[in-house]
């Protein structure tokens, strides 16, 4: 069930916006491309979207969506596991966060940041 | 995804606008915004009207004298998230000249309801498929089909217009009754001067009350002008003694289509679904071990903020 604390309300904009999640882009440009807007110039499309209002604006209703407990389904769909699918019906943002690093083996590249 | 017969909600900016009058099918038209009313570089003539966007509260008195003339055409808004379009369309409605071609959707609406009433005139204009989905093509990203809760309200956006017509200018605004009669201009007057003081005692009022507003233009196709104006440099270039001003020109025409590949951008930015996009970046992040510090870097900004 939901959790009772107060929590405050995270901004997954403030997480995503910035140039060391813009870098992680660039690098996986071949991942990202088919999810982008279609553009004349997909490089740059890319290396651009981070920083749009329009991505800050999915990202923010995406977090709050997923803070509010109602993106368990959406995520689902998107194949996360059992446990990552739990925290986003919980709204814990920082357990999906944990859950989504277990689950996509990135918990000892976690230790060296 | 939307019923047929539901408007969605769409930004309101010059970009939004301009793309909507290509979407109808405009010619000779693009919309600028003003950063003041002695924005002469924006408000290129003839300017054909002026919009005016406010957030909208209940008891907003007005100074004008309404007007049921015949030579004025207007129509009431009859649904809410239609405004910004039924706005600019009050607008078209009432622009005459030569440069300007209204194109077939909107010169079918014009001649449809041009004897009507304006509260009639107003649902033919939402009950119009092809005007409804030009209005569409430009809404808010919706992610995935489930109607996620926002976290902020929507703000309620009113759109009011000033436009002249014979030697009057008139204040169109959807939700009252009539057109309102604001001002009055000689014929070798610029309708531009007679309206400022009413538009400038608007926006006093506002920024005393603190109410946000926005004001754009509508004018000529600035690249169109801007190459008339080429064409006429090079024909009387006999001596190369314009090179400066035709190299001016240039610029500003390269100036012109980047503002429109920027609109288009932006537009297109807009109608996607960056839910895909942001689900696999949160992946890739997780798998590089950088998500958890990223949302907790967040979470102690967010912590920070609600100590203020």
């Amino acid at each position: 069930g939901r959790s009772q604390k107060k929590e405050v309300a995270v901004s997954l904009a403030t997480a995503l916006s910035n140039e060391t999640v813009a870098e992680v882009a660039r690098n996986h440009a071949e991942e990202l491309a088919p999810h982008l807007p279609t553009s004349d110039d997909p490089a740059r499309e890319l290396s651009e979207t981070v920083r749009t209002p329009q991505f800050r604006q999915a990202a923010d209703t995406l977090g709050h969506a997923l803070q509010t407990g109602q993106l368990g389904p959406v995520v689902a769909q998107f194949g996360m596991d059992e446990a990552t699918v739990g925290s986003a019906n919980q709204g814990d943002i920082r357990g999906f966060a944990a859950n989504l690093t277990k689950a996509e083996g990135g918990e000892d590249a976690a230790k060296t940041q | 995804m939307t019923d047929a017969g539901s408007w969605c909600l769409i930004e309101s900016d010059p970009g939004v606008f301009t793309e909507m009058l290509r979407g109808f099918g405009v010619d000779g038209l693009q919309v600028e915004e003003l950063y003041s009313l002695d924005d002469d570089k924006a408000m290129t003539r003839p300017t054909y009207g002026l919009i005016f966007l406010f957030k909208w509260r209940q008891g907003d008195e007005t100074t004008g004298i309404p007007s049921d003339k015949q030579n004025i055409f207007f129509a009431h808004q009859t649904i809410q998230n239609a405004c910004a379009t039924q706005a600019l369309i009050n607008l078209l409605m009432n622009v005459e000249d030569t440069d300007v071609k209204l194109g077939n959707i909107l010169n079918q609406y014009k001649e449809f309801a041009i004897d009507l009433d304006p509260n009639t005139r107003g649902h033919c204009l939402s009950n119009s498929e092809e005007i409804r989905t030009v209005h569409n093509s430009f809404s808010r990203q919706t992610l995935f089909e489930l109607d996620i809760k926002g976290g902020e309200s929507e703000d309620n956006y009113h759109f009011v217009t000033y436009v002249p017509i014979g030697n009057k200018v008139y204040e169109l605004d959807g939700l009252r009754e009539l057109p309102l009669e604001v001002a009055e201009f000689q014929k070798e007057q610029d309708w531009i001067e007679a309206i400022k003081p009413v538009i400038q005692q608007r926006m006093q009022k506002y920024s005393e009350g603190e109410i946000t507003f926005n004001l754009m233009a509508l004018v000529p196709n600035r690249k169109q002008k801007l190459q008339e104006m080429m064409e006429n440099l090079i024909q009387a270039n006999e001596n190369n003694e314009l090179e400066e001003q035709i190299a001016d020109l240039n610029k500003a025409i390269a100036d012109e289509d980047y503002k429109m590949e920027m609109y288009r951008k932006e537009n297109n930015r807009r109608r996607h679904n960056y839910t895909p996009f942001v689900i696999e970046l949160m992946k890739i992040l997780a798998k590089e071990g950088k998500l958890v510090g990223l949302v907790d870097n967040a979470y102690q900004a967010a912590k920070e903020k609600s100590k203020l």
